[in-house]
């Protein structure tokens, strides 16, 4: 036999029939709507982080810019009486080349967190190809260290960027439609340092964002911007993205003569509205939280008045408060089990379900994105299902502090 | 013809039994035991109440609606507390326990029988009567079991064990009720007109009942009720009238077999 506290809360249980199906219910769909809610609001969240910031180094090493003194105001007495001021405007802000970058690079990979450096000469250029001119952003780095840093070849459509040769490229699918070339195609280059240079396209890039870029090797890039042996920037991974700006702080220690720049610090307006998703993300679980311990606390408080004649014979039979107090507490736990465990199967069902809904490709040859993007992990429904049990018990503090205190004689009158 | 009662003089002859146990200790012990009920309007329910219950004894309380029987009743089952006076159970004063020691006090030593049988509905009648051991020893061990067995066995409801209150009759559910007072083996059985729900015939076997394991047994019984026939079959009536208490002796040597009150 059960113990007297779990066995008189089971036989409550099981004995209320429609009353605890209801309360379980209310657990069972504020769990689902937890789950639910948090991992599509993650998942989109997740989804979009990874479309900005995959293809983003999370953190770029340059050299200190030059920035030349901004000369002093002069200024005096001007003729008739009045006065005048005159300022030298700052000149235009150069990039200065990292001529010791493979030193750099060493230090850099030394500090924990970072996973990968890829040293990269990066410039606009004009791309031509027959009639057609288009500006476009230059990548000019190793494709095997750059994949590492901005996975280039997970987001190819076609093609190839393992193995560029010297005088081929890969464009991004917008280039290339612009451009109307496709594999196979030729495309000139030429720098704004006016180095111009032929190149055979043999991949497209596909990151569904209306970017002109175009992936060609270090040598030539080093070659269109006329930086010799030199490059101007190195491009980090971090194990976290959101770890970046503690490794950018540390490299900016270990480096002085350089700038290394977090990419939070690039997208702030970004980062703030991540802020904002997962603050509302947090608030809709909050509020289902709290709908549903409200529905647990009157489904109890009414269970505690009709069960309070009952209370009143336990009493008199020698229940003491504690036991009381345990009975209903005990109530309130297993509704939060039942509850929180159905819900987390349901939940986790909608999630997956939702999963087989697909947007149509957005080109050809490109994979189908998820229609709802979710991020179900096990820490999101066990964290969903903590919450809503503790809910539940604090929602059932309330009834069972009010049954033990009941008075026997008043309640079996 | 069951006879009428009528008052007797005071310092009237004690029961043999009070008699024979007068050195024994009290199961139960009042002293200036007062109720007040603070309203509106403060209303003295009980005003300076002494009373002994021995082990063994069958004392019948009678009384006028709202005279106060109830009351008593729950402040010797430490379900109430009183304003004033003392009251002490098989020797603890319970003016000095705490709400938790006072509901061990009541699993260890009392038992309660309602007007109404009070069994849990989701409870099978063996349940029902276990249930006091349940909740003195948090687990049923084989001996209550077999001893709870026996008491159904003696009270013939064995046959009924496994039904619910709602499918048992009323006499059956209040012989289950007296099983469960039972359960603990208290040294007191509290009864709040226990056949007053039942018809006539179902109430005396659960009153013969009620008297037969009080004698078998030696629990001491205090039963409230305001039958006159059933109160004559007790050791010792009292009457309670104006907040106090007289004791009745049923006059065996007078020949219209009335009854006197001790003072």
């Amino acid at each position: 036999m059960l113990r007297f506290e779990s066995l008189v809360a089971l036989r409550h249980l099981r004995h209320g029939r429609g009353q605890t199906l209801l309360t379980v219910a209310a657990v069972a769909v504020g769990v689902t709507v937890i789950i639910f809610i948090s991992s599509l609001i993650y998942g989109i969240l997740g989804h979009v982080t990874g479309q900005l910031t995959d293809m983003l180094p999370h953190v770029m090493v340059r050299a200190r810019e030059r920035t030349p003194a901004a000369a002093p105001p002069r200024g005096g007495p001007a003729p008739g009486g009045g006065a005048f001021f005159a300022r030298v405007e700052r000149q235009n802000e150069q990039q200065k080349r990292l001529e010791n970058w493979r030193h750099a690079a060493d230090v850099i990979r030394a500090v924990p967190r970072v996973e990968a450096v890829a040293p990269a000469v990066t410039g606009q250029a004009i791309a031509r190809r027959g009639g057609r001119r288009l500006g476009v952003q230059v990548f000019g780095a190793d494709p095997a260290a750059l994949d590492r840093v901005t996975p280039v070849t997970r987001y190819l459509s076609s093609g190839y960027y393992q193995g560029l040769g010297a005088e081929e490229v890969v464009l991004s699918y917008e280039a290339a439609e612009e451009l109307g070339v496709a594999a196979g195609d030729r495309v000139r280059l030429a720098s704004d340092e006016g180095a111009a240079a032929t190149f055979r396209v043999v991949g497209i890039y596909d990151l569904g964002q209306e970017q002109y870029l175009a992936y060609v090797t270090l040598r030539a890039g080093q070659s269109l911007f006329g930086t010799r042996n030199a490059v101007d920037s190195l491009l980090v991974r971090t194990d976290d993205l959101y770890g970046a700006d503690a490794v950018a702080d540390r490299l900016a220690a270990l480096l002085p003569g350089l700038e290394p720049d977090p990419w939070t610090r690039r997208f702030p307006e970004f980062v703030s509205s991540l802020g904002g998703y997962k603050a509302t993300a947090l608030l809709v679980s909050g509020f289902s939280l709290v709908a549903s311990g409200f529905a647990i606390a009157s489904v109890l408080i009414v269970s505690v008045v009709q069960k309070s004649r009952q209370i009143g014979i336990l009493k008199s039979l020698g229940a003491t408060r504690p036991q009381i107090l345990t009975i209903f507490l005990l109530e309130g736990l297993g509704i939060a089990v039942v509850g929180g465990v159905a819900g987390a199967l349901l939940g986790a069902a909608v999630v997956h379900g939702l999963g087989y809904f697909r947007q149509a490709p957005r080109h050809p040859g490109v994979p189908a994105e998820p229609l709802f993007p979710s991020d179900l992990s096990a820490a999101l429904v066990g964290a969903a299902v903590a919450s809503a049990i503790a809910a539940t018990m604090i929602a059932a503090l309330l009834p069972a502090r009010r049954a033990s205190g009941l008075d026997p004689v008043e309640v079996m009158r | 013809m069951t006879p009428p009662l009528r008052v007797a003089p005071a310092n009237a002859v004690a029961s043999a039994c009070v008699q024979a146990a007068a050195d024994v200790d009290p199961v139960v012990e009042t002293s200036g035991l007062e109720k007040v009920y603070q309203g509106k309007v403060t209303v003295p329910v009980l005003r300076g109440v002494d009373l002994r219950v021995l082990p063994g004894e069958f004392v019948a309380v009678m009384g006028q609606s709202g005279s106060g029987k109830s009351t008593l009743l729950n402040i010797l089952g430490c379900l109430d507390r009183p304003t004033g006076g003392t009251v002490r159970i098989c020797g603890a004063d319970t003016s000095r326990l705490d709400d938790t020691q006072l509901a061990h006090l009541r699993s260890e030593t009392i038992g309660f029988v309602f007007q109404a049988h009070f069994l849990l509905e989701e409870f099978t009648c063996l349940e029902n009567a276990l249930m006091p051991v349940l909740i003195r020893h948090r687990r049923v061990r084989a001996e209550d079991r077999a001893r709870v067995l026996a008491l159904l066995r003696r009270v013939g409801i064995d046959d009924q064990r496994d039904k619910t209150p709602d499918t048992m009759s009323g006499g059956q559910n209040q012989r289950c009720a007296l099983v469960r007072a039972l359960a603990n083996e208290p040294r007191l059985i509290l009864a709040d007109e226990p056949t007053g729900n039942l018809d006539s015939r179902s109430g005396a076997e659960v009153f013969a009942l009620l008297r037969e394991v009080s004698r078998e047994t030696g629990v001491a019984v205090v039963m409230v009720t305001h039958d006159d026939r059933l109160a004559r079959a007790a050791d010792r009536i009292l009457r309670i009238e104006d907040g106090q208490i007289q004791e009745i002796e049923l006059a065996e040597s007078d020949g219209a077999a009335g009854i006197r009150i001790r003072q």
